[in-house]
């Protein structure tokens, strides 16, 4: 059986940078069976049994003609079941790792799902190009925020979805992200979904981000062999 | 037996822990039925190491005495290999048992769930529906 020797309770003092900033960098994955070496398992490791559960997350909710639009899909739709990139926060939660690597300058994260990368220049003021196309990951810019790593991300196609069957959003979805170090060596992830055009209110999602064990990120192509579509149907 | 209610308690928290859905793909239920578990033992003909998904191809011999080709789907390979199922473990021609979860809409495939190799040993495949 495998050691669990991730994610547990041991407070450490977080590590800093050279510049003085916490230093996020490594390797790091939300949830899936490979994150902790075990067959067939995906619970927390033992030592974080009995923390305090993550707060209750709402669904998405969404005016009425984005309701409607919503309701005109199925799980066959999925961009991600095509092997299209899952789109920001999505990415975070799928079950595989991915590497932050960080300099003073900018925050580079290298996702093994979907071959997915970012690279988020650091400015406080939070300025994004002028000349963004609307794309799948969007445009990512980031600041620090006391020992928190806020990303701001703009400049995003429609086509991805939320995480939950038709989950859409406009052009003009708006996300932040928060990653923030604990005692613990875990990486708490906090994001805000805001879209005038298809939300009411916003939307926030996150996980608690763990170092899995032994793994580094590794090749996914994931169109190499993709059979499901064509084994699905609409219902 | 009665459970233990500390020990409810410790299964619910580790429910609640878990974090968020990680089906990397695509939808389980659009394509298998989780209420169609089979198990089957045969010959494997073919392997794909491939991504979104590794295949097991097992020759099953039926009632009839029918041989049918069955195509099991896994975990894609980086996951098998960090779960213990290395690039190699299986070969052509190894007699298996697998179980898993039917296909909907497709004969004689499945979502694979736990391989039984030869000697014993037992290797996961794929998640439980």
């Amino acid at each position: 059986m495998a050691t669990l020797d991730v994610g547990s309770a041991q407070q450490t003092a977080l590590r800093r940078s050279a510049a003085g900033a916490p230093d996020i960098s490594g390797v790091w994955q939300s949830g899936g069976v490979s994150l902790y070496g075990d067959q067939g398992t995906a619970g927390p490791p033992a030592g974080s049994r009995g923390a305090a559960p993550p707060p209750r997350r709402e669904p998405p909710q969404y005016t009425a003609a984005y309701a409607a639009k919503q309701k005109t899909f199925t799980a066959v739709d999925d961009p991600t079941a095509a092997c299209l990139l899952p789109g920001v926060p999505r990415i975070t939660s799928m079950p595989m790792p991915f590497e932050i690597v960080q300099t003073p300058e900018k925050i580079v994260i290298l996702y093994e799902s979907f071959h997915a990368f970012r690279i988020i220049p650091i400015d406080p003021q939070l300025r994004h190009p002028a000349d963004v196309t609307p794309t799948w990951m969007g445009d990512s810019v980031a600041k620090w925020d006391g020992d928190s790593l806020v990303v701001d991300v703009v400049g995003f196609n429609d086509k991805t979805w939320l995480g939950g069957v038709g989950t859409v959003h406009s052009e003009d979805m708006h996300v932040v992200e928060r990653f923030t170090p604990k005692a613990d060596g875990t990486l708490a992830y906090e994001a805000t979904v805001t879209d005038p055009k298809a939300l009411t209110k916003p939307w926030v999602t996150g996980a608690t981000l763990r170092t899995p064990k032994g793994a580094r990120v590794e090749e996914y192509e994931c169109i190499e062999n993709n059979q499901d579509l064509t084994h699905m149907r609409k219902p | 037996m009665r459970t233990p209610r500390s020990l409810l308690i410790l299964a619910a928290a580790a429910i609640l822990l878990c974090p968020l859905p990680a089906r990397a793909h695509h939808s389980f239920a659009a394509e298998y039925d989780a209420n169609a578990a089979v198990a089957v033992k045969g010959v494997v003909t073919k392997i794909e190491w491939t991504n979104p998904h590794a295949y097991v191809y097992i020759d099953v011999t039926d009632e009839g005495g029918k041989i049918v080709n069955w195509a099991f789907e896994g975990y894609p390979p980086n996951t098998l290999k960090r779960t213990g199922f290395p690039r190699g473990l299986l070969k052509s021609g190894d007699v298996i048992s697998v179980t898993g979860y039917r296909a909907r809409y497709s004969q004689n495939r499945a979502a694979g769930r736990e391989i039984t190799l030869a000697d014993g040993r037992k290797v996961f495949l794929g998640p439980a529906a």
